[in-house]
């Protein structure tokens, strides 16, 4: 089951069906286009899960929907990578512009839930509002560098990337049976986990714009590196209070290696990981369902 | 929890070593996180260090 390129068209269909600007349907298909490579694992884990609960083959109604969600992921996205400041993608080149098209994805994707047949729209756009508002707040306290420590920065990535990732599963689950499924949520919740775990360390491997630790951002390896009684801790602590200006980067990448800091990140995903696999494999899916499932968490 | 374990494991890699081997349990975590634990300290490593010294 791969849904990719359908949802990637429905993607545009919902631009090129709205009565706006011509100019900003192709501001809008272009920034689709920019993520046109990426995988589409929201808009697939929101067919995944209807298809399963429902026991029933996915059709174009569904796609639909999962499209909305990809809409409202990618809207997100533009949100992190501006106030970030730290990408290159088109919308960074005019904010301006970004900010209106994110609107735009916004309703787009809560009137595309609300104007189809299926009878169960009206829970599907509660779990769309409860889910992106838990996420919103999550980002909130990224911002904020909340996580200063494993529980609070967990915490936090839970509802910023795990909320994401069980609006979208929900929102299947939603449509197929009227109500969300505790179970989905809390594996959901645990890919989301992994999932930034596993960005966190990628990005620690590039030493450019991207770099957590360059940007004085914390993530668990920073968390335990800044934890530990030694002096790189030191170094790093006068790094984030700003009272270092600068970083001897190819020190500190000999210490992320050494030190276990990249081998902590790993242990956690990893408990959040087999969390997720158990609880999946309990689910009553299909084989075929669980399989692809778990590609998801892998 | 985990970071104290990992520093530790760090320090004392033998220990790794029978933790792999299921010769060492760890006091205090459960089965799964243990895995977790003995997992990160070994396969993962050798991937991420291959690209990170680049």
């Amino acid at each position: 089951m791969a849904y990719k390129n359908e949802i990637v068209e429905k993607m545009k269909e919902i631009i090129l069906l709205e009565n706006i600007e011509e100019s900003f349907k192709t501001t809008l298909l272009s920034y689709i286009n920019e993520k046109k490579d990426y995988s589409m694992s929201f808009g697939e884990l929101c067919v995944l899960h209807y298809q399963a609960f429902l026991q029933q083959k996915a059709d174009e109604r569904i796609i639909f929907v999962a499209a909305a969600v990809e809409l409202l992921i990618l809207s997100f996205d533009i949100i992190d990578d501006l106030q970030d400041g730290d990408a290159d993608y088109l919308w960074c080149q005019d904010p301006v512009i970004a900010m209106n098209a994110v609107l735009a994805m916004l309703f787009l994707t809560v009137k595309c839930i609300q104007e189809s047949t299926f009878p169960y729209r009206a829970q599907a756009i509660q779990v769309l509002y409860n889910f992106a508002l838990k996420s919103i707040n999550g980002q909130y306290l990224d911002i904020r560098n909340y996580g200063k420590d494993e529980a609070s920065y967990l915490k936090m990535t839970e509802a910023k990337s795990g909320a994401l990732i069980a609006l979208s599963s929900s929102i299947g689950v939603s449509l197929a049976i009227g109500k969300v499924d505790e179970r989905v949520t809390e594996y959901s919740i645990c890919i989301g986990v992994v999932q930034q775990i596993l960005n966190d360390i990628q990005g620690l491997k590039s030493w450019e714009k991207k770099n957590d630790l360059l940007n004085r951002k914390l993530s668990l390896p920073i968390i335990y590196l800044l934890e530990q009684p030694e002096q790189y801790a030191d170094i790093l602590r006068n790094y984030y209070k700003g009272s270092k200006k600068e970083i001897d980067t190819t020190y500190f990448k000999e210490i992320l290696l050494e030190s276990g800091a990249i081998n902590y990140a790993l242990a956690i995903k990893n408990i959040y990981q087999y969390k997720a696999l158990h609880m999946v494999e309990a689910m009553p899916f299909s084989h075929a369902d669980k399989t692809y499932l778990k590609t998801f968490i892998e | 929890m985990v970071s104290k374990l990992i520093k530790y494991l760090k320090e004392n890699p033998q220990l790794v070593q029978l933790l792999q081997e299921d010769k060492l349990s760890l006091v205090g975590v459960s089965k799964w996180e243990q895995q977790a634990i003995t997992e990160a300290m070994k396969g993962p490593m050798k991937v991420f260090s291959y690209s990170w010294r680049q």
